[in-house]
């Protein structure tokens, strides 16, 4: 299994995701997995502008010149991708919902309809399956995980794919790698 | 009444949730004493204006488009910096518009109960979100096609700027059918296709390499 771990956190003050990431990296390359990390907070991804220039003009490709290419090459990839970030406001970071939006690239403009309910069409063969890692503020409660699951399996159904995991932190790395590995 | 009106669309002053912010704003203005001013933070100078006058307003009305079933990360980033600023005792009240190009309400509702549980977490009151499905495209249609749904935004508007609230069956109205038959989804598909994406894709000399994977594995 190939790992795509999007690290989503943005306060690089804040030591401890980093850490527990790195730790989860190497559980998964020690059981035999290949793990590809991407710190968003270093890469250049502009915010999505919603032009849909990547469906109507150069479909495929995002017409802002920043990392986005990077991003999908590495998605696309993998054969799980852990949406990786601290909770901030009771919900993934705005760095990590950022990336996620350069990611519509990988999807046609054309609309199915077939499940009983619009998605786009995938542009590739390829459905990467979707794992969310957070750790928690101060203030969480099982709402605002309940919200977070929630937003990320629309997310995973309109991408084509399925969520597989939904986790904290506070559980330990190895049953992280054992989830992800496993579903 | 103060109202800062932030528009959270990438799009700017041209989007379509700008379009429908302006309807409510129309509505808003009827109840003479009420003010407000509209914000786009995809402009830098905005944003900033935005941070500085958020705590400070009566109320705040957010809208944006949803993206990837969420708000769009620009949103999310300027709402972690809002959370930053000091915040006074009066805090405003917080009035939230999503809308979709896919029709179904079903797309909005995940999305708009996070934005209800952000309100209290900000120790806000949350007046209502206003959801609308099936807005891509709106300000190419003919007016008569769209008279409907311009007229209960600026009821919303108006009731908001008299009330200080926003009716639950009101936008449950505006929110729509969770879900749709078939049949109208097969509509849905065709026309937006055949009306819409091929006509901009050929218009673009585009048509040719829409399926196009250039990331694909060689």
């Amino acid at each position: 299994m190939n790992a795509l771990l999007m690290n989503g956190n943005s306060n690089p003050a804040d030591p401890r995701f980093d850490a527990y990431l790195q730790s989860l990296a190497q559980v998964l390359t020690a059981q035999g997995h290949g793990v590809n990390t991407l710190e968003l907070r270093s890469m250049d991804l502009r915010q999505c502008s919603g032009c849909f220039g990547c469906w109507l003009k150069t479909p495929g490709v995002c017409a802002t010149q920043d990392q986005h290419g990077q991003l999908l090459r590495a998605y696309l990839d993998a054969d799980v991708i852990v949406l990786a970030s601290p909770l901030v406001l009771g919900f993934s970071s705005g760095l990590l919902k950022r990336a996620a939006d350069k990611l519509i690239p990988i999807l046609l403009p054309y609309i199915d309809a077939s499940s009983g309910e619009c998605r786009h069409f995938l542009r590739y063969s390829k459905a990467p399956r979707l794992a969310v890692l957070y750790q928690d503020e101060p203030d969480t409660v099982d709402e605002d995980r309940a919200i977070t699951r929630e937003i990320w399996s629309r997310m995973a159904r309109n991408a084509n794919t399925s969520l597989v995991a939904c986790l904290s932190t506070t559980i330990t790395t190895t049953e992280v790698a054992h989830a992800i590995a496993c579903a | 009444m103060r109202l800062l009106a932030l528009n959270g669309s990438p799009r700017g002053p041209k989007s379509n949730t700008r379009f429908l912010t302006d309807e409510f704003l129309r509505g808003f203005a009827v109840t003479p004493a009420n003010q407000a001013e509209t914000l786009d933070i995809a402009r830098p100078s905005d944003r900033e204006k935005a941070l500085a006058a958020f705590w400070h307003s009566d109320a705040v009305l957010l809208g944006f488009p949803l993206y990837t079933d969420a708000m769009p990360g620009l949103v999310k980033e300027f709402l972690e910096q809002v959370a930053t600023l000091p915040r006074p005792d009066r805090r405003p009240t917080l009035v939230f518009l999503v809308q979709s190009g896919f029709p179904e309400a079903t797309h909005t509702v995940p999305v708009a109960r996070y934005l209800e549980r952000l309100a209290s977490r900000l120790g806000c009151v949350c007046a209502g979100v206003l959801r609308r499905g099936g807005i891509e495209g709106i300000q190419s249609q003919p007016a008569w096609m769209t008279r409907g749904i311009r007229e209960r935004f600026r009821q919303l508007g108006e009731t908001f700027g008299r009330t200080g609230r926003l009716d639950e069956q009101a936008l449950r109205q505006l929110a729509g059918r969770e879900r749709y038959s078939r049949f109208a989804l097969r509509l849905v598909c065709w026309w937006s296709r055949v009306m819409y994406w091929d006509r901009e894709l050929k218009a673009n000399h585009a048509y040719d390499k829409r399926l196009d994977a250039p990331y694909a594995h060689t």
